[in-house]
């Protein structure tokens, strides 16, 4: 019979304080944990789909949504743009401008959005192709690891695609087939969800769609459009650099992922804010709005974590409470102990393994409770923020939770502790 | 072997009490008779250690009881000296089995189911031995609280420890 199992003993003795004390502990614990587990991947996605663009450019509108929605692909677009303004930003002859990717969004497939670009946005989140080719031609895509995954669509498969962002039948375009030419590696950014085909692709898509209720009033059909009809069935295609686009400049983009050349170039600095003031586009560095974002979700969390810590407080004097007034009905057990030769500093330990016994319980409840939690919310999170969240992961920051989670148990003890070693044995037996 | 000499003690804000000397040899049994409050329990204390000694010397097996520190008094009393309580204590958290074990492992030896099974049946409560100690009745009791000061079988603990009663 040691010390331990007679510390497990005496706590079990007391079921309803047990559970009043490990479920308090618990819920501080588990909310504390809970918004670790969430911001740590909250924070993860965010960053590593930062993806080192240092602008995004796009219709005018709110800069934060326009970042959600083209660099997080979490938000609705703020609008298009049209080609023949974000030319200048597409020429590769831009002194500042390394890089410069154009998105082409308003299509999904089962909620998937279908992004038509050029190949350089593999490099930027670093995805690798994984199986087939990349999408050369009108209506091939190359499809992430989570759209494979999820949808089971496979190298060959064709499938429709549907107005919007959201899976709505009602808004499928049937007729428009699209092909799987290929499946990229897993990335873990935001890569991993979206349908990649070219720029033109989209365009027809929705031409089609405009044309055939028009088929009655030919002459509202405008000749370009007209003509571009004609181009793709005559089956021409459109190859995806970004001068085959400056030739379509009444055609329109959703955005441009800029890179600069030098970040910390001069011109570079004023670039957002001369699109800003002179044209009709909007331009917003992903850094300073997500950082934006950041703090305004901060707030909430802040008060949460408050809370969290004024339960886990409260817990922690729970437990003081029980183990101090258990001292007073235990004081004659106490004295049996120390008569049967426990000394001061073993009584002393059986009160301190009281308080840690139960703070690792609720660390341990409070750590199941946020990992089940996180991984139940996972799927809707999924949804919402386009990034596998999971509660199967552990944080070494839980081991910091397990440490604190047991200094409070043992500060909660500490005072019954001293008073059970200081038990005056003769004092306490010579009683009644 | 007990022996004490001149040992004298004040409780705070009390007089003085004066024990007379006593002496009880292995295997003998010594009977304290006295009235109400001249000290018979201080006496018991100061024997088993539990008091420490303010004056005198108490000498058990030859060694001084009174110049042990508090943690090796704990030892002593555990190892060598049972105590029966006029009231009968118990962890109420353990069953009868388990509070003689504990007796066992706080005296400092590894704990022995069946040697303590035996020593409950000696005593006729083997059969509540895994019983909760609520379910034990006052006699029950007594012999519960026997078995807790024994914890050994009891042909050896009559040869190597003290066992001091109240009551």
């Amino acid at each position: 019979m040691s010390i331990i199992q007679l510390a497990w003993r005496n706590i079990i003795k007391n079921p309803l304080n047990l559970l009043m004390s490990i479920i308090l502990f618990g819920l501080g614990v588990g909310l504390i944990s809970f918004l670790l587990l969430f911001n740590t991947q909250l924070k993860d996605k965010f960053d590593k789909n930062l993806a080192d663009i240092d602008l995004v450019v796009g219709a005018k509108g709110s800069p934060l949504q326009m970042i959600l929605c083209n660099m997080y692909h979490i938000d609705n677009p703020t609008g298009n743009i049209s080609i023949k303004n974000a030319t200048p930003l597409l020429k590769n002859t831009h002194p500042l401008i390394k890089k410069a990717i154009p998105l082409s969004l308003g299509d999904n497939y089962k909620s998937y959005r279908i992004v038509g670009t050029n190949h350089e946005i593999l490099q930027i989140y670093g995805a690798v192709l994984k199986e087939g080719t990349l999408w050369s031609k009108d209506f091939e895509v190359t499809i992430g690891q989570t759209v494979a995954d999820e949808t089971g669509l496979k190298i060959g498969d064709k499938f429709s695609s549907a107005h919007g962002f959201n899976d709505d039948a009602d808004l499928a375009h049937d007729h428009s087939a699209f092909i799987v030419t290929g499946i990229l590696g897993g990335t873990g950014s935001v890569i991993d969800q979206l349908i990649l085909t070219n720029t033109a692709s989209i365009w027809l898509v929705h031409e089609h769609e405009e044309s055939e209720p028009e088929k009655e009033d030919q002459t509202s059909d405008s000749p370009e459009a007209h003509d571009h009809h004609h181009d793709a069935t005559a089956e021409h295609n459109h190859d995806n650099s970004n001068e085959d686009l400056i030739n379509h400049p009444e055609q329109e983009i959703t955005s441009v992922l800029v890179q600069y050349k030098n970040r910390t170039n001069f011109q570079a600095l004023n670039f957002g804010r001369n699109i800003n003031e002179n044209t009709e586009m909007q331009a917003a560095s992903p850094a300073i709005e997500i950082n934006r974002l950041y703090s305004m979700i901060g707030v909430g969390t802040d008060a949460l974590q408050s809370l969290a810590i004024l339960i886990a407080l409260v817990s922690a004097l729970s437990i003081f409470i029980s183990l101090f007034k258990s001292m007073r009905e235990r004081r004659y057990e106490l004295a049996l102990i120390r008569v049967l030769g426990a000394g001061r500093t073993k009584v002393f330990a059986l009160i301190i393994l009281e308080g840690l016994i139960l703070a690792l319980i609720g660390f341990l409840i409070g750590t199941a409770l946020s990992h089940i939690g996180m991984e139940l919310i996972a799927n809707y999170l999924k949804k919402d923020f386009r990034y596998s969240f999971t509660g199967w992961k552990f944080l070494n920051v839980e081991w910091v939770v397990l440490g604190v989670s047991l200094f409070l148990g043992l500060v909660a003890a500490i005072i019954p502790a001293i008073q059970a070693a200081r038990t005056d044995i003769n004092k306490t037996l010579s009683e009644k | 072997m007990i022996s004490t000499h001149q040992l004298k003690y004040k409780y705070p804000g009390g007089n003085v009490i004066v024990f007379p000397d006593i002496s009880c040899q292995s295997k003998d049994i010594l009977l304290i008779l006295g009235s109400s409050g001249v000290g018979k329990t201080t006496l018991l204390h100061l024997l088993g250690g539990i008091l420490t000694t303010q004056e005198g010397a108490v000498l058990i097996d030859d060694m001084e009881v009174n110049k042990l520190s508090g943690s090796a008094a704990d030892k002593f009393r555990g190892k060598n000296i049972g105590i029966i309580f006029q009231q009968n204590h118990f962890v109420d958290a353990l069953t009868v089995i388990e509070n003689v074990m504990l007796a066992q492992s706080l005296a400092g030896r590894s704990t022995d189911k069946s040697e303590a099974k035996l020593l409950l049946d000696r005593l006729n409560i083997g059969d509540k031995a895994n019983q909760s100690i609520k379910n034990l009745s006052q006699g029950e009791k007594t012999a519960g609280g026997y078995s807790q000061s024994a914890h050994q079988p009891a042909q050896t603990h009559t040869s190597r420890r003290t066992n001091i009663s109240t009551g």
